[in-house]
């Protein structure tokens, strides 16, 4: 019965992880951009809902959605687009900008102290699965997780825009060769990174049950571990390092002594040390990325 | 086989193989080099050569085989140890330290050995002076013109008193008169330094009057060793070079002559691209006609893929103006040009690696999306290309070297093109593969699809094409129909650039 | 033709003097605007340090202020009198528990405990170049962050060491700035500092002209790291106070934008953009108290410093990629470099 609790944790928060490790893996394919700013995209969600909950709950969800999407492309717009094709150290720099910037406008427009986020209450109850007591919040955000890996792999595998994206992530001078509007191909990745963002926004925000201008670091920093863990530049790379990281904090939560367990995020970070000095290409290996001499 | 034994005194690679990802960059591979010897290397564009010489220089860890420098084993070692062991090299782009002055440049092998600033900095003086070029000591690498970066890639070789030299392609892009004057240093460094040198080139001129010996590598295995005379005699190093030849495979297409007269499709007039401070085209014209089949046949460096890069909207011209359908192109950006009719089939085919097969040809139809032509197209060219079809679901990547050529025309056509570019698709083919690639040209050609190629493979463009032009240094050095050039004895010439008289390639 | 350590010492020396100005005027001001000098100039520390690695190696960092933690830690260890630290920190080792050293010995400690974490943490990183390398630093930020912020009986976790000795005065802080641009100088024009911005500028040509850019690189990683260490004491000895939190995003942020807002190429820029960055951010700091126009009066507002600085330094990357100095030394004649 434990071990099944574990599981679910397991699955349930490597979901989380893969949402952000994708998000941050579909901006790098396209940009070869870190996107420490996606962080941010999951605080903004957060506030979005929290100020918006006097609507009903569907235009609170349509809204919000439109507020971080809206979000995201102005970003590309206005910091990302003018240093395209500039070295990766500066697009590094811009993103940790931005990120920063982010973080200290919600400081400035609500203030720097936590507030409660109390968007659909009703998450919190809890159902009893023989024998098991899952808080509903669990089911629904596992259900928005399937739903939105679904809808991307869908979206990347099955659609002519998600062919245009894994080309241009490929290979760029291909795609305009090809006649591919790479500016618009870039822009839509922000726009899906920022609906899987939202996703994230929802459950995390419900989880932790406030909101912060800082909120969107440690989703980000995990999600940085699952991206480099399944390999920069794969999607599929990055969904599985997400249920993988997920995985294996549930696993450090059951195995270290209590007394180590705060040193969770050092075993973690740790872990993307070494990953990147002994098999910098992750778990799934993309040739495109390989560097001649 | 050469004996794998010390040999103090020569740079020696044994049985020498090189794989990427199931592609035989190099195989047994034997080569050496003596203290003292100018060694020519020469071969066809992705012969191997700079993979050779990587594994020279420890920057490519041959999959077969090794290296030994002047007796030593060199397994394990990293680029650094193969340089303080006394192996110089340069590099096909000069790779100079951009924001230092060209002082600090040289003196950088010297502090790379050990040596104090002050003691480096005195023997990158006296080198300077040495090569006449001590004037421009202060200047920042960066603003040095091509010829002087190749000369400072020089120098800095030579800071490290080699025992051996690997030159990659030291004369590349140079005119006539610098390269003379390249020559000329060369050859005096190796009776200075009494080092082994290794010259990568394809100006014939510069292997035949400097080198000892000449290895040709083809298709990454040594096709020939001998004196200078004997390769140039030799005739598989010419087939090598221009492709087979009097092959009457296939008949040449008695086309219609109506394309001869035919209003221009392209026409490129007195066309300047610069990349930095080396000029790729200086003022190129050329025309293609509606229904004509035009090759562009020249060496590795002649400016082919900058001319095409040029006319599909990657770079930008410095002068001169392309004409396509009558209307002058401005900046129109690449997918513009495609949706005009444009379509290239880039050099090394560029596939999409990790797409299937049908999605690669999806992305070709990207500009003709909604048209109802479409469903048609993509059958058609399916039936060209049936292949493909048996491979639609597979992943592009999996594809043999013809088949993944053969994806980059289908993609290519998919975009319903007037004009359609190919840069060298017989590199790395078979010869059986490309006949295939060639006959499927021509078979489109006579279904009125206006092509212009880029080649190195000269005899297999001649039998193919209408009209031909040869281009050397980012000139047009001749022209005219295909039919006089297979037997114009300026033809050789105007390629090799070999030439008594040495007119042939003034710029 | 000039020697390169006479280029190097022109630029140290008039850098220096502008320093020594700038401490000479500070001891005539208030006791404040004092505080805001000599943070400015223990920044200006970590921020030289920072350059000897990334402004030589080309390579970002983002986990210098990891050593800046551990350069404080180390100071609250060897000189929080030993009554309080058995309180705060009980899992302390005997001959850390017991000790009381001055503040000077304690910050060259700091600057030697954070170099050889450097040593041990460099040996793998400098197998990593470009973007690997950069998120490989920050790995390890999260990772002395982690430490920091939860081995609660030795560092004190999410709560303040106090009990520090004041030691960070005015003209203390300008000898060690001056001592670090001087070392900066001086690794700059020296023969391991030439050829690592030789790997710099092209790795594949510096390898073939001998340079083993990996020892290189791990050489500059441990003198910046030194640098950074004794600056986190000098920066304990500032505050009194060593926090967890403090050696973490923000400060990461304000130290990398320094850098290259100033131009992280050349030690002028270093200096530069801190000084720049640092006023910058007195006047937004100001701003953010709240502004009296007489007729209106805007509020102060929390996080304006930050949103200011944010976009200073987007501007500069945009439109000045290179920073204020582009990449160029401060000499006798404006030279490029």
């Amino acid at each position: 019965m434990i071990a099944l609790q574990h599981i679910l944790d397991a699955v349930n928060v490597g979901g989380l992880y893969a949402l952000m490790a994708l998000g941050i893996g579909l901006i790098f394919g396209v940009m070869r951009l870190i996107n420490f700013a996606h962080g941010e995209m999951v605080m903004a969600g957060g506030y979005a809902m929290a100020m918006l909950s006097a609507l009903p709950a569907p235009a609170v969800i349509a809204v919000s959605i439109i507020i971080v999407v809206a979000l995201a492309v102005a970003i590309e717009r206005g910091a990302f687009r003018p240093l395209r094709g500039k070295d990766p150290a500066t697009l590094l720099v811009a993103s940790f900008t931005v990120s920063y910037f982010l973080q200290n406008l919600s400081v400035l427009v609500f203030g720097a102290r936590p507030l409660p986020f109390a968007f659909m209450p009703g998450l919190a109850e809890i159902l009893e699965i023989g024998g098991l007591r899952v808080p509903l919040l669990q089911f629904v955000s596992l259900g928005l997780t399937v739903l939105a890996l679904a809808g991307l792999a869908i979206l990347v595998k099955r659609t002519t825009i998600g062919i245009e994206l894994r080309a241009a992530a490929e290979d760029v001078v291909t795609a305009q060769l090809s006649g591919i509007n790479v500016n618009r191909v870039i822009a839509l990745a922000f726009v899906i990174s920022a609906v899987l963002a939202w996703v994230v926004s929802l459950t995390y925000s419900a989880q932790i049950g406030q909101l912060s201008p800082a909120m969107g670091v440690r989703p980000l920093i995990i999600g940085f571990v699952a991206t480099i863990l399944g390999g920069l530049g794969s999607l599929p790379g990055a969904a599985l390092g997400g249920f993988l990281v997920g995985a294996i904090s549930v696993l450090l939560e059951v195995v270290l002594p209590s007394e180590t367990r705060p040193f969770r995020e050092a075993f973690l970070f740790g872990l993307v040390f070494i990953i990147l000095v002994v098999r910098p290409e992750g778990i799934v290996r993309v040739c495109a990325l390989q560097e001649r001499v | 086989m050469v004996d794998a034994a010390a040999q103090p005194g020569s740079l020696v690679a044994f049985g020498v193989g090189v794989h990427f990802e199931g592609l035989r960059a190099l195989e047994a591979v034997d080569l050496r080099l003596a203290r003292g010897e100018i060694l020519g290397l020469i071969g066809p564009n992705g012969a191997g050569k700079t993979t050779l010489v990587n594994v020279l220089s420890g920057y490519q860890r041959p999959s077969e085989g090794g290296v030994r420098l002047d007796g030593l084993g060199t397994a394990g070692w990293q680029p650094h140890h193969f340089a303080r062991n006394g192996l110089g090299r340069t590099f096909q782009a000069a790779r100079l330290f951009p924001e230092m002055t060209v002082l600090e440049n040289v003196e950088m092998p010297g502090v790379g050995l050990g040596l104090s600033r002050r003691q480096a900095r005195a023997r990158a003086e006296a080198l300077l002076s040495d090569l006449g070029i001590i004037h421009r000591a202060t200047v920042p690498a960066q603003a040095l013109t091509y010829g002087e970066e190749r000369l400072v890639g020089l120098a800095r070789a030579l800071a490290l008193t080699p025992k051996f030299l690997l030159l990659d392609e030291p004369a590349a892009g140079l005119s006539p008169h610098e390269a003379r004057e390249l020559m000329q240093r060369i050859a005096a460094v190796r009776e200075r330094f009494g080092c082994g040198v290794l010259l990568i080139e394809h100006n014939m001129q510069v292997i035949m009057r400097l080198c000892d010996r000449v290895q040709v590598l083809a298709r990454g295995k040594t096709i020939a060793v001998g004196t200078p005379t004997d390769v140039q005699a030799s005739t598989e190093v010419r087939q090598a070079y221009l492709g087979a030849s009097g092959d009457a495979g296939i008949a040449i297409a008695g086309k219609a002559a109506a394309a001869q007269a035919g209003q221009a499709l392209l026409a490129i007039e007195n066309l300047v691209v610069d990349y930095g401070s080396a000029r790729a085209l200086a003022g190129v014209s050329l025309s293609v006609c509606k229904g004509e089949f035009v090759a562009v046949i020249g060496p590795n460096g002649a400016g082919k893929s900058t001319l095409l890069a040029t006319i599909t909207g990657l770079v930008k011209p410095k002068s001169g103006t392309i004409q396509y359908e009558g209307r002058r192109l401005g900046a129109e950006p690449p997918a513009r040009r495609v949706r005009d009719g444009i379509a290239l089939v880039p050099e090394g085919r560029r596939i999409l690696s990790n797409l299937t097969v049908e999605e690669n040809l999806r992305v070709g139809e990207t500009v003709r999306r909604g048209d109802p032509e479409a469903a048609r197209r993509f059958e058609h060219v399916l039936a060209t290309f049936p292949v493909l079809r048996s491979r639609l679901k597979g992943y592009a990547g999996r594809l043999s070297g013809g088949e993944q050529q053969q994806l980059a025309i289908a993609r290519a056509l998919l975009s319903g093109p007037k004009l359609l570019l190919l840069d060298e698709p017989s590199l790395g083919l078979a010869p059986l593969m490309i006949e295939q690639v060639y006959e499927t040209l021509v078979k489109l050609n006579e279904d009125g699809l206006t092509i212009l190629l880029m080649e190195q493979n000269a005899n297999r463009a001649l039998l193919a094409g209408d009209r031909a032009y040869v281009l050397r240094h980012g000139v047009v050095e001749l022209e005219g129909p295909t039919a006089t050039l297979r037997t114009d004895p300026a033809f050789d010439q105007a390629y090799f650039g070999f030439d008594a008289r040495e007119g042939i390639a003034t710029h | 033709m000039r020697s390169p350590f006479r280029d190097a010492l022109t630029t140290a020396l008039l850098l220096t003097a502008a320093v020594a100005i700038v401490a000479a005027i500070g001891t005539q001001l208030s006791g404040g605007t004092q505080r805001i000098i000599i943070d400015a100039m223990i920044k200006m520390i970590i921020v030289l340090g920072m350059y000897i690695f990334v402004g030589n190696s080309g390579l970002l960092s983002f986990g210098h202020i990891g050593f800046l933690g551990l350069g404080a830690y180390t100071a609250a260890w060897l000189t929080i009198p030993p009554s309080i630290k058995a309180s705060l920190m009980p899992g302390l080792p005997d001959f850390l528990a017991t000790a009381a050293l001055h503040p000077l010995p304690a910050a060259l400690a700091g600057g030697a405990a954070a170099s050889l974490a450097a040593l041990l943490v460099g040996i793998p990183l400098t197998r990593l170049a470009g973007v690997a390398a950069s998120i490989g630093t920050f790995a390890m930020l999260v990772v002395f962050y982690a430490i920091f912020s939860n081995w609660t009986s030795v560092t004190g976790g999410q709560g303040s060491l106090y009990g520090l000795p004041v030691f960070t005065s005015l003209p203390v802080a300008a000898g060690f700035t001056v001592a670090t641009i001087l070392g900066a100088a001086m690794y700059q024009a020296s023969a391991s500092g030439f050829r690592l911005r030789g790997s710099r500028e092209d790795a594949v040509a510096a390898q073939a002209s001998g340079i083993d850019i990996r020892r290189e690189r791990l050489i500059a990683f441990v003198i910046s790291a030194f640098f950074v260490g004794v600056a986190g004491a000098l920066y304990a000895h500032f505050l009194q106070v060593v926090v967890a939190r403090e050696f973490y995003l923000k400060l990461t942020f304000i130290t990398v934008a320094m850098l290259v807002i100033g131009g992280m190429r050349s030690l002028s820029g270093a200096v530069a953009g801190t000084a720049f960055v640092a006023f910058l951010s007195e006047v937004l700091r100001q701003a953010e108290r709240g502004i009296d126009l007489g007729v209106v009066s805007i509020g102060g507002r929390l996080g304006l410093q930050e949103v200011g600085l944010a976009i200073a330094m987007l501007i500069v990357l945009i439109f000045r990629p290179r920073g204020i100095t582009g990449g160029r030394e401060l000499t006798l004649g404006w030279r490029s470099r």
